[in-house]
């Protein structure tokens, strides 16, 4: 009798246990890229090849330092975080506005247009990558081209040329529609009959609703931006004032003395921002790829 | 009366319709710009000769047929993204899904854990894989060396071709797991208690309620992981370019690394880019049309 009441409340214990112990474990498997990575950064350059130990038996700054005085990285990180936040601004004030004309007033052959754009989610990003390069050198009137778009390099090599063609994405219109469908009409449709304007309706009535949907596509935003390469790379190669982090991380693997040292210590310097990021607005994060993968 | 104010309500709604025209018009623009015209452009282009600064040279369906009678490398690259997928698929699904199943049981701190295993999809993908280059280097990564102490010596990783694909999988695994884990546990908690009540009071065994009800339920959150992973596996770029550069003898070459460097490299034609981007997006578009009717017959 004993026996049959006990059992219950222990197995149940056990499992609790044996189920947290395989989350440990898998927390660690994770986490060692990282934890094996700020090791390596932290090693003296003449222990790499032979100190073996997982543990911080010796500790220096060299490649730190090594970083901080050869490589502009401050440059690079404000390079960076300009165009993510530019990038962000425009995809959430676009994206937002186009929804708000696709869901709320609707006009003749929306649907279609709404339609169209999100076949092209399916296209395979490298497929526009060629011509879009053609299309930004060759603008007219730019960078030194003529009316016919002859003569000069257009947007190539100049922020605007990694920043047009991500001003709004098609997820993003498609994601803030999710959210507009079920807002209520009802007060936009009084301070219609108010004679308010209708972007004043917008901004007012609707973009507070929006604001944890903006903040959720304006992470995701940040994060794609901050961590994309190879745009940005192929029109901004050769101008290194302007290059990005991932640039100066992926152009130093390609030195030919280059040391797992300080490429580490670039690495974990890169990674910080998105990482405190996330911490910072988790909600927002996990409550975004949850709508994105049960609406998709 | 009744009329003046049908009236009254259509023409408003016309008016409102003008201005759903230009809240939607900067989208339209950049869509039409870069995404519609970019696309027309690359159709053209596919049938021409152009290395980028010189005359245009129409070729008509000359890159076609020679992409598909000498261009060993592209096919190649093909056949890498089906190994990488053979792998790559299955585990997209079957990770994420234990993971899931993990912090959504009564694990002590389920929320930590959820965002511990989030954050490796953060970094970018050139940090992690320069991270794992270290982390595969032979002589002095973490793999090796756990190897080592299990009395095994570890493979030359991103120096074999055996090997080298195996290592990417790894890496979009590592970064992959936490985003999908998260769409399982949304999925996961979206299904009644209910039902797993009245299997319980049925007499049903823990493995087949996961089977007969876990598992059907969760069909179109399965459906639409493998979908976006197949179209993932058809875009690998970063990861392979940084890690191997497509090495050893092309045994990591995806089409879109082929493709870039047909465009943008030395010899550069890319009028002949064009056409393989074409090809692909006809690939793509194929396989995620059979995979969806393939997967859509079973799961519901």
């Amino acid at each position: 009798m004993e026996k049959t009441f006990m059992n219950p409340k222990r197995s149940k214990l056990i499992r609790k246990i044996v189920l947290t112990a395989i989350a440990v474990l898998l927390a660690l498997i994770a986490l060692a890229p990282y934890y094996w990575s700020i090791l390596i950064s932290f090693r003296p350059q003449s222990e790499i090849y032979t100190n073996r130990s997982w543990f911080f038996t010796s500790f220096t700054f060299e490649h730190y330092k090594n970083v901080f005085e050869n490589v502009p990285i401050f440059q690079y990180f404000f390079n960076t975080l300009f165009l993510t936040l530019v990038n962000v601004v425009t995809n959430l004030l676009f994206a937002s506005m186009a929804a708000y004309g696709f869901e709320k007033l609707r006009f003749r052959g929306s649907n279609v247009i709404f339609k169209i754009m999100m076949t092209s989610m399916m296209l395979p990003g490298i497929a526009t990558t060629v011509p879009t390069f053609l299309l930004l050198r060759s603008f007219p009137l730019v960078g030194g081209n003529d009316i016919l778009g002859r003569g000069g390099f257009g947007f190539i090599g100049t922020f605007l040329g990694v920043l047009l063609p991500g001003t709004v994405g098609v997820y993003g219109v498609f994601f803030m529609r999710q959210f507009l469908i079920p807002a209520s009409s009802e007060f936009a449709e009084a301070a219609r009959i108010d004679g308010a304007g209708e972007f004043r309706i917008f901004l007012q009535i609707y973009m507070p609703m929006l604001v944890p949907a903006l903040l959720t596509l304006g992470i995701f935003c940040f994060q794609g931006v901050w961590n994309s390469y190879m745009w940005p790379n192929l029109i901004l190669q050769g101008h290194e004032e302007l290059s990005v982090l991932t640039m100066a991380i992926r152009n130093y693997s390609l030195e030919t003395n280059f040391q797992y040292g300080p490429m580490m210590a670039m690495s974990i310097l890169m990674s910080i921002p998105i990482i405190v990021v996330f911490c910072a607005m988790q909600k927002y994060f996990i409550n975004g790829v949850a709508v994105g993968g049960i609406k998709g | 009366m009744e009329r003046i104010a049908e009236k009254k309500k259509h023409s408003l709604q016309s008016r409102l319709a003008w201005k759903g025209f230009f809240f939607v018009l900067p989208a339209c623009v950049f869509f039409t710009l870069f995404t519609l015209v970019p696309i027309i452009m690359a159709i053209v282009l596919a049938f021409a000769k152009y290395d980028g600064i010189g005359e245009i040279n129409w070729v008509g369906f000359q890159n076609f047929a020679n992409i598909f009678k000498f261009d060993d490398v592209y096919k190649k690259s093909f056949v890498n993204v089906a190994w990488y997928a053979l792998f790559a698929i299955p585990l997209s699904v079957l990770l994420p899904l234990f993971y899931a199943m993990l912090i959504n049981a009564d694990v002590q701190g389920g929320k930590v854990f959820r965002a511990i295993y989030y954050i490796p999809g953060l970094t970018s993908t050139v940090a992690a894989a320069t991270v794992f280059r270290l982390v595969f280097n032979p002589d002095i990564g973490v793999v090796n060396s756990f190897l080592g102490l299990l009395g095994i010596r570890g493979p030359q990783w991103l120096e074999s071709s055996n090997t080298a694909m195996i290592t990417i999988v790894f890496l979009t695994m590592w970064q992959g797991i936490g985003g999908n884990m998260i769409i399982y546990a949304a999925a996961l908690t979206g299904i009644s208690p209910e039902l797993y009540e009245a299997a319980r009071i049925d007499g049903a065994s823990r493995p087949r309620m996961f089977f007969k009800i876990t598992l059907p339920l969760l069909a179109p959150t399965t459906f639409f992981i493998i979908t976006m992973s197949i179209i993932g596996a058809f875009q690998l770029y970063d990861q392979v370019l940084v890690m191997t550069d497509g090495g050893p003898a092309n045994s990591t070459v995806t089409p879109v690394y082929v493709i870039y460097n047909r465009a943008f490299g030395t010899n550069s034609n890319m009028g002949y880019a064009s056409a393989q981007a074409v090809l692909l997006f006809i690939v793509i578009a194929f396989v995620s049309t059979i995979t969806q009717k393939f997967v859509k017959d079973r799961a519901y």
